[in-house]
């Protein structure tokens, strides 16, 4: 299986290729008013909208980097109602692909791996590598971020935003 | 000695070598400029790598540039490309490549298309005397049959077959249900969309043997090109070949 890898931090991580619809380079993003932290704005991808998390901000809470290597990698997610949508992921050091099996990834018995960075582990000589699945993480807490924005704007104490009439 | 001068005389695309050296990158990261392949060439790992670039060091210096500062403009450029809608397939459109065979433009379904490379040497098969069959070439270091797809089709004032082998522009590789080979085409067009009702019918009164190769003709650019059906064209060749 291949894997596309990439950095939160100094830390490695990985997504599965299969789920990756195309990475881009960082592009400029229409933001989004009272967006939760990690909510980055809405990339134009082809004359399509498409909500954009930045991976740095939503973990460790400060933006990524503008560098060349910091890249949006586009991924297919299900939103509540099952529908496929498009997700892009704002990732630093996006320039690596692994070659691997899944059950190289073994679990760190973090729970049942349905919240965030809970995902099997690769322990790499390099250092290990964390896999981030499309089902448990992106589809659970990206969803929420990306796709229930108005229902779930209240994060680490904010006010939510008053419903417009 | 200074790295201009061990720089290759041609260089296609800004390397890591060329890049670092136009960043001012200190020394020690540009080995292959000192001991690899543009300088002494002493590296002890160059008898393993035979080549700087096949290095994970010279791969790891490719990757640090690309930790620079995105420049001023670079988000705004990519933004505006990313903004195009982009030219994916309609529903119910097909594309093919068109190249030409001969004097006639021909096209295949872009499926069946497994690359266009360039010209080769097809070596001839001893024993082998049937006119469709060229001989085997190597493409990325596996061996294919090479047709000809002119004598297939029954086309007229066709190059002799030793021509075909060596004076070929390009060679197209088509595969289909896990069969491969290769013909020689003269120019490669390019792919073109088309509709299923951009699709006519091959004329019956012209009763050539090929029309039988040919799904229908769709007009391109000006030109009259013959789709090729690929399962017919697999299929006989299954038979003659085997």
């Amino acid at each position: 299986m291949l894997f596309l890898l990439f950095h939160i931090g100094q830390e490695r991580y990985a997504v599965e290729a299969k789920s990756v619809v195309e990475v881009t380079p960082l592009l400029e993003l229409k933001q989004v008013p009272q967006a939760p932290p990690g909510l980055a704005g809405l990339m134009n991808y082809r004359g399509r909208p498409v909500p954009t998390i930045d991976l740095s901000q939503f973990a460790l809470g400060k933006p990524a980097e503008e560098k060349l290597s910091t890249r949006i990698i586009i991924v297919n997610c299900r939103d509540e109602s099952g529908e496929s949508r498009l997700l892009g992921l704002i990732a630093e050091q996006t320039t690596e692909i692994l070659r691997k099996n899944r059950e190289d990834f073994s679990s760190a018995g973090l729970g049942s791996g349905v919240r965030p960075f809970h995902g099997p582990v690769l322990m790499s000589p390099e250092g290990p590598i964390q896999l981030i699945e499309e089902e448990n993480f992106l589809c659970n807490s990206m969803r929420k971020l990306a796709f229930e924005l108005p229902m779930t704007a209240s994060r680490d104490g904010e006010t939510p935003a008053p419903a417009r009439a | 000695m200074s790295p201009e001068n061990n720089m290759p005389l041609v260089v296609q695309a800004p390397t890591p070598a060329v890049l670092a050296r136009d960043e001012g990158m200190s020394d020690p990261q540009d080995c292959w400029n000192r001991v690899g392949v543009f300088g002494d060439k002493t590296c002890a790992e160059l008898p393993r790598f035979v080549q700087c670039r096949n290095c994970p060091v010279y791969a790891t210096a490719g990757t640090h540039l690309l930790q620079r500062k995105a420049p001023d403009s670079y988000l705004r450029e990519w933004t505006s490309h990313y903004g195009e809608p982009g030219s994916t397939t309609k529903p119910g459109e097909r594309c093919a490549v068109v190249f030409k065979v001969g004097a006639e433009w021909l096209a295949l379904p872009t499926m069946a298309v497994q690359e266009v490379a360039e010209r080769r040497r097809i070596h001839s098969l001893p024993h082998r005397s049937q006119e469709t069959v060229l001989g085997l070439a190597n493409v990325r270091g596996e061996l294919t049959i090479c047709i000809s797809l002119g004598h297939l089709l029954g086309m007229d004032q066709l190059p002799p077959r030793e021509i075909l082998r060596t004076q070929h522009r390009r060679l197209v590789v088509a595969s289909w249900s896990g069969n491969r080979l290769a013909f020689p085409a003269d120019d490669v067009s390019g792919t073109e969309r088309f509709r299923a009702q951009d699709l006519k019918a091959t004329p019956v009164s012209i009763g050539t043997p090929h029309s039988g190769f040919l799904q229908g003709i769709l007009e391109c650019r000006g030109q009259l090109v013959g789709l090729i059906d690929v399962e017919t064209l697999f299929a006989t060749l299954d038979q003659d070949l085997m």
